[in-house]
């Protein structure tokens, strides 16, 4: 694990043959191929997406008439801004906890082979392949008074009465992080991948340490897939609505919950569409924070 | 000016509706089928549904010739989906449920019913089963259960009781489902407020929430779905609870240490109502006449399901008469339509207000 030789280098380089030839297939379809070719999916999503989000997110403005008055009660009410800030409060603390345990398994990833790297790719993919609402039953499995995780504490004498897991913050937190890691972990592990680790043994071979190394190259070039996958996470999280009704509390009351509640149980159309249109600021806000502050682009055009 | 954005309006959405008509026309249903033939009703599904199928669509169907196609849609869900079907001019239900208060908040959407033109809820519902919207399908209660090995020496008997932490002791779980309504006429009545002051009349909110103040601290479970109140008691989380009357008696039945007290329960009920644009109107109406003929199947469906019906002989023959059932029936508390229809927006948000604190 010392000096390296050119013959190494290229070897290597004809070992990952996906960063060659990716740019060498960029512009092979002229202006008007690629307008075709992507026009499809911009009339359904025109016609699907857009235009009934439009039409919906209107209704917060002209409904009965032009008035402001649904966003007047929306701030007016304390309940909204209080839920909003614990929404955000709640995809923030989802976003770091994904990041501190998802950022470890893409740098394995990257550092093993064979057999192991399948049964850890499988760990990371097939949470993706199951449903939501399966995965957040499973975690009531685990937390309720009588489950897996309160039954083994006992077992092994650490706690005579069972723990109150289930219904709190802190198993909405778990599950939420375990449904989102995924989203973490792809594509930290697509940068990681990407980092030519003869920069590396350049480091290495300058005379850093492993974690000197670490931190002055791969840390900071593998940034930009940790700030697409903290932006995904966290949008999502602001979203998101099944798991915290099952597993959290009554105090877990997100924002996406009392959308669907006046749109659903209260009909009320155009205070959930003002509602929604707040949310829908917020994420654009936050996706254009992120982006100006850790540099999104560049993970693109680096492919 | 408010015209011009109402009809830009409502031409976007028809546009809408049409691309999204002409998108699911490529694998669904065929075109809106002949009166006559066919008859669509909304239900929130699961076994409750399939308990109506087997009773009541498969010899309405047997009789008429008419097909029941059953669809599941959760009550809020079904109120949305059934207005943006009205909105766009293109109602494929017939037959809804309607709980308690959603005929007020959505009598625009449903039709006004014959109730002498029915034979059969004349001469075998109960009284007052058939309103001026809905035809009252099914009842039972928000009841208080608890368990019999923790209170085996006195028991608690009323909402007052449930209240009580002192001579009952012990986590409790209560409902928070989106009808904070029935916590708060409970309240009232554990406040001492009497029957005649909460049953059908305007709920005082503000003593309502003052009371439930005073409960929160022991209450350790707040469910959402009939199946967290009944895990709450499988798991000993609670000794008491306030939940639905078929969820507790379900645990009755598969053994676990349970009782129910009727005594002043908040009634559920739930009817059938015909939506204003149902593309099947007679056979809905043909329905609702055929489902209040036949006690047995009414007796068959009660026990599956655990909820009664407002059929008259089969109350009869559950009940021993069915005055017994009414006399209960006029201790529990019932709900102004009207006001709760105007004042449900306030109250669920000032429940969630209070809940998320």
């Amino acid at each position: 694990m010392s000096a390296l030789t050119s013959a190494d280098i290229g070897q290597d380089r004809s070992a990952r043959p996906g960063t060659a030839d990716a740019s060498e297939g960029r512009g092979r379809f002229g202006r008007v191929a690629s307008l075709l070719l992507i026009a499809p999916l911009g009339l359904l999503l025109a016609a699907v997406f857009f235009l009934p989000i439009v039409n919906f997110l209107s209704r917060s403005f002209i409904e009965p008439q032009l008035t402001l008055s649904h966003y007047a009660e929306l701030f007016g009410e304390p309940l909204y801004l209080r839920i909003l800030l614990r929404t955000m409060w709640i995809a923030l603390a989802t976003t770091a906890l994904t990041l501190v345990l998802g950022y470890p398994v893409a740098l394995l990833m990257t550092r093993i082979n064979g057999v192991a790297a399948a049964v850890v790719s499988l760990c990371v993919i097939i949470p993706l392949w199951t449903s939501v609402l399966v995965r957040s039953y499973a975690w009531i499995v685990l937390l309720q008074r009588n489950g897996l995780v309160n039954q083994s504490l006992q077992h092994l004498g650490i706690i005579d009465q069972p723990l109150t897991l289930l219904h709190t913050d802190g198993a909405v937190l778990v599950a939420m992080t375990q449904v989102l890691l995924p989203f973490m972990v792809l594509p930290v592990y697509a940068t990681l991948r990407n980092i030519p680790p003869e920069l590396t043994r350049a480091a290495r071979n300058l005379g850093a340490g492993r974690l000197r190394a670490f931190l002055a190259v791969t840390l900071p070039l593998s940034l930009p897939g940790a700030a697409a996958g903290a932006v995904m996470i966290f949008v999502l999280a602001l979203g998101f609505y099944i798991t915290p009704a099952l597993v959290g509390g009554p105090r877990t009351l997100m924002i996406a919950t009392l959308i669907s509640q006046q749109a659903t149980e209260l009909s009320n159309w155009p205070l959930a569409a003002a509602l929604s249109f707040v949310l829908l600021v917020l994420s654009l806000g936050v996706t254009m924070a992120f982006k100006r502050l850790l540099g999104v682009d560049r993970m693109v055009h680096h492919g | 000016m408010d015209f011009a954005v109402a009809k830009g309006r409502r031409r976007m959405l028809r546009l809408t509706t049409l691309a999204i008509a002409a998108l699911a026309g490529f694998g669904s249903e065929p075109a809106l089928s002949q009166e006559g033939t066919e008859l669509v009703i909304v239900t929130s599904g699961g076994t409750f549904e399939k308990a109506l199928q087997k009773n009541f669509y498969e010899a309405f169907t047997a009789e008429t010739g008419i097909k029941v196609h059953p669809v599941s849609a959760s009550y809020a869900e079904q109120w949305a989906k059934a207005r943006a079907m009205a909105e766009s001019g293109r109602t494929e239900w017939d037959i809804v449920t309607v709980g308690i208060g959603e005929d007020a908040a959505n009598r625009d959407l449903l039709e006004k019913l014959d109730c002498a033109g029915m034979p059969n809820v004349k001469t075998q519902a109960i009284d007052g089963a058939c309103r001026e919207y809905t035809l009252l399908r099914t009842i039972g209660g928000t009841v208080l259960a608890y368990n019999t090995d923790t209170f085996k020496e006195k028991a608690p008997a009323s909402w007052a009781d449930f209240w009580d932490v002192a001579a009952f002791p012990g986590p409790r779980a209560m409902p928070n489902y989106g009808a904070p309504y029935v916590s708060l006429a409970v309240a009232l009545l554990a406040d001492g407020a009497p029957l005649s002051e909460v049953r059908d009349r305007a709920l005082d909110v503000p003593r309502a929430f003052a009371k439930l103040d005073k409960v929160k601290p022991d209450v350790s479970i707040w469910w959402k779905t009939g199946d967290q109140s009944q895990q709450a008691f499988r798991n000993g989380e609670v000794v008491m609870s306030m939940m639905w009357s078929g969820r507790a008696m379900q645990l009755q039945q598969a053994g676990q240490p349970i009782e129910v007290v009727w005594n002043n329960a908040s009634a559920e009920l739930s009817s059938w109502g015909i939506l204003k644009n149902a593309p099947h109107k007679e056979a809905a109406k043909a329905f609702l006449n055929f489902f209040m003929s036949r006690p047995e199947a009414h007796l068959a469906f009660s026990s599956q399901v655990f909820w009664d019906t407002a059929n008259r002989a089969a109350l009869d023959k559950t009940y021993g008469s069915s005055e017994t059932f009414m006399k209960r029936f006029e201790n529990m508390i019932t709900y102004d339509s009207a006001w709760l229809a105007e004042n449900r927006s306030e109250i669920v948000t000032r429940w969630n207000d209070w809940i998320s604190r």
